[in-house]
């Protein structure tokens, strides 16, 4: 009896404790932006985006989806400039065990490690955002990032899990203003 | 340390009990469903199937299997973010109920307790016999229905000591008119025989008239002396004098009174040396001890022994009479303090009245205990504080 309560209070406590703590707070590092052969490109790295709940899910051979948000906001305006999206993908194959990221930048990326495979599913390299013509002499922009996680639906149970409910908040990264004499050097 | 209120004692248990409740259940649940997915994991299908693909993958089809192994994974992964949805939505629940419960047993418990405090407030009232406190209702309480039966109770009261107090009066003028009635009717008899007997023997020219007639005068100067002292101990009744206080030997007092009594009884002192100072009016403490010696000597018939203490107790003189006579019957018990209620022939039922005046104006106390054919005891206590008192209602006034 007393044992069932001690154990209870300390399960309790666990529970309430993880109530603040199963949540993750992702965050962009190692953002850096450049020309490329007249491209803007631009790379970065989430970090900190995985808990227990979202390796299951990525163990578990469903195809789940990173999307990548960038926007080009001009100093001073509201609205963005430009705006697109890109995703990765990843699927576990349950039969000869090994991950497949589809990276919608360039080629697929395939790992037999667990590890490796989340760090490059979290891992957006040389992103190609606009010429550099679109940018005009004597104007600054900022480059706006922001990522999610897609729901992930098991279609045999009917049952659709929101990936997002495990981070506390999407992460996002805003640069430094920048003009074209930036870019181009 | 100081205990909480008796509201929050009961909150604090009835909100643990809860939580011990909910654990336990949670406990039970969580345990049986930690037990079935346990089973499903011990049966090992994704390895088992996994190797038997190994070893027949020319025969079997790997979409087929792929599907399977995915099934299984999903039961895992369900099971697993169903126990974690679990252990988190069971703490919410307790957390929440608990705070619910504590809410509501607050709510619940004042709407009981502030009323229950008003009632009690008013008793207090009540018995300092302030018959006005009415108690505000309060609607939504279990106990209105106590409220609304108290103030009937108490407005049933009220218009019950008013119609006692109106008896009382009532009473209280029958009496003094009953003994108005007699005390003067006692005179006029002898009046009247001697004005008829001075008349006759003046009429029949008697020869011993002027003897009859001084004789006459004499009974009829008597008995207006009697009705004049008659007069005058009732006006003294109806206008009491202010008490003029002043430190003084009670004993001292006692010992002074004494002396002329010594002849009709047997006077005993038992006066204790040390008490202070006495403060109060000498004049009436005098007239105090006078009617209560003065009543124990008419309640002996033959000559008795009354006992005289004082003490000093608890911040509190004690003055004891005690006598040795017949005792007071029960019935009268009641009404001795009375005005105009006496047992005597010649009483006017002022004497112990205006006892209970001068120690009410004393701001002190007199009991009575008697024993039918043992004696009365007279028992006053008139607490130390009294000079105190008097001088702040000085300085207020």
């Amino acid at each position: 009896m007393f044992g069932a309560i001690s154990k209870q209070i300390t399960s309790l406590v666990i529970a309430a404790s993880s109530l603040f703590s199963s949540h993750v707070t992702p965050i962009f590092q190692d953002c850096s932006f450049q020309n490329i052969n007249n491209v803007f490109v631009f790379s970065c790295r989430i970090f900190s985006c995985y808990n227990n709940e979202i390796d299951k899910i990525l163990q578990s051979g469903q195809n789940v989806q990173l999307s990548l948000t960038y926007r080009i906001f001009e100093v001073g305006r509201q609205l963005p400039v430009h705006e697109n999206s890109i995703k990765h993908s990843l699927k576990y194959d349950v039969v000869d065990k090994f991950y497949t990221i589809d990276r919608e930048e360039g080629e697929d990326f395939f790992s037999l490690d667990f590890n490796e495979a989340k760090q490059n599913f979290a891992f957006f390299e040389d992103i190609q955002v606009l010429h550099i013509d679109f940018f005009e002499e004597g104007r600054e922009y900022i480059l706006e990032i922001t990522a999610e996680l897609g729901s992930v639906f098991l279609v045999d149970m009917d049952k659709n899990i929101e990936l997002m409910k495990y981070w506390k908040r999407p992460p996002v990264h805003r640069s430094t203003p920048f003009d074209v004499s930036d870019i181009q050097q | 340390m100081r205990l909480p209120s008796f509201k929050i004692q009961i909150t604090i248990i009835i909100v643990i009990l809860l939580v011990l409740s909910g654990m336990l259940t949670r406990y039970f649940f969580m345990t049986q469903f930690d037990n079935y997915s346990e089973d499903i994991t011990s049966l090992n299908l994704y390895d088992k199937i996994h190797d038997l693909y190994k070893q027949y993958d020319e025969v079997i089809d790997k979409e087929e299997v792929a599907q399977i192994l995915t099934d299984i994974n999903q039961i895992e992964l369900t099971t697993y973010i169903f126990r974690r949805e679990m252990t988190l939505y069971s703490t919410l629940f307790i957390v929440i109920s608990g705070v619910f419960v504590l809410l509501i047993m607050l709510v619940l418990l004042t709407l009981i307790t502030r009323p229950l405090n008003r009632l009690q407030a008013g008793t207090k009232k009540i018995a300092e016999g302030d018959l006005s406190i009415r108690i505000k209702e309060s609607r939504f309480s279990p106990i209105n229905g106590l409220i609304i039966s108290f103030n009937n109770m108490v407005n049933e009261l009220e218009i019950n000591r008013d119609k006692l107090i109106q008896a009382e009066k009532d009473m209280m003028w029958r009496e003094m008119a009953q003994v108005m009635a007699h005390e003067i009717k006692n005179p006029l008899t002898p009046l009247r025989l001697s004005a008829e007997r001075m008349e006759m023997k003046y009429l029949s020219g008697s020869e011993n008239f002027d003897k009859i007639f001084n004789d006459s005068m004499e009974v009829i100067n008597e008995e207006i002396n009697n009705l004049q002292r008659l007069v005058k101990e009732f006006s003294k009744f109806a206008r009491m004098p202010t008490a003029n206080y002043e430190d003084y030997d009670l004993n001292q007092q006692i010992r002074e009174i004494i002396p002329p009594y010594r002849d009709e009884a047997d006077i005993t002192l038992s006066l204790t040396n040390d008490i202070p100072l006495f403060h109060g009016d000498k004049l009436q403490m005098k007239q105090v001890f006078v009617n209560l010696i003065q009543n124990a000597i008419q309640a002996m018939t033959t000559r008795g022994s009354i006992e005289i203490s004082t003490k000093f107790d608890n911040e509190t003189f004690i003055i004891s009479i005690k006598d040795s006579g017949a005792g007071i019957p029960p019935e009268d018990m009641n009404r001795i303090f009375r005005p105009y209620f006496t047992t005597k022939e010649k009483g006017t039922g002022l004497g112990l009245s205006i006892v209970k005046r001068m120690i009410d104006q004393h701001d002190g106390s007199i009991d009575v205990l008697s024993k039918q054919d043992e004696g009365t005891t007279f028992m006053i206590r008139i607490k130390r504080n009294k000079k105190d008192k008097i001088n702040d209602e000085n300085f207020s006034s």
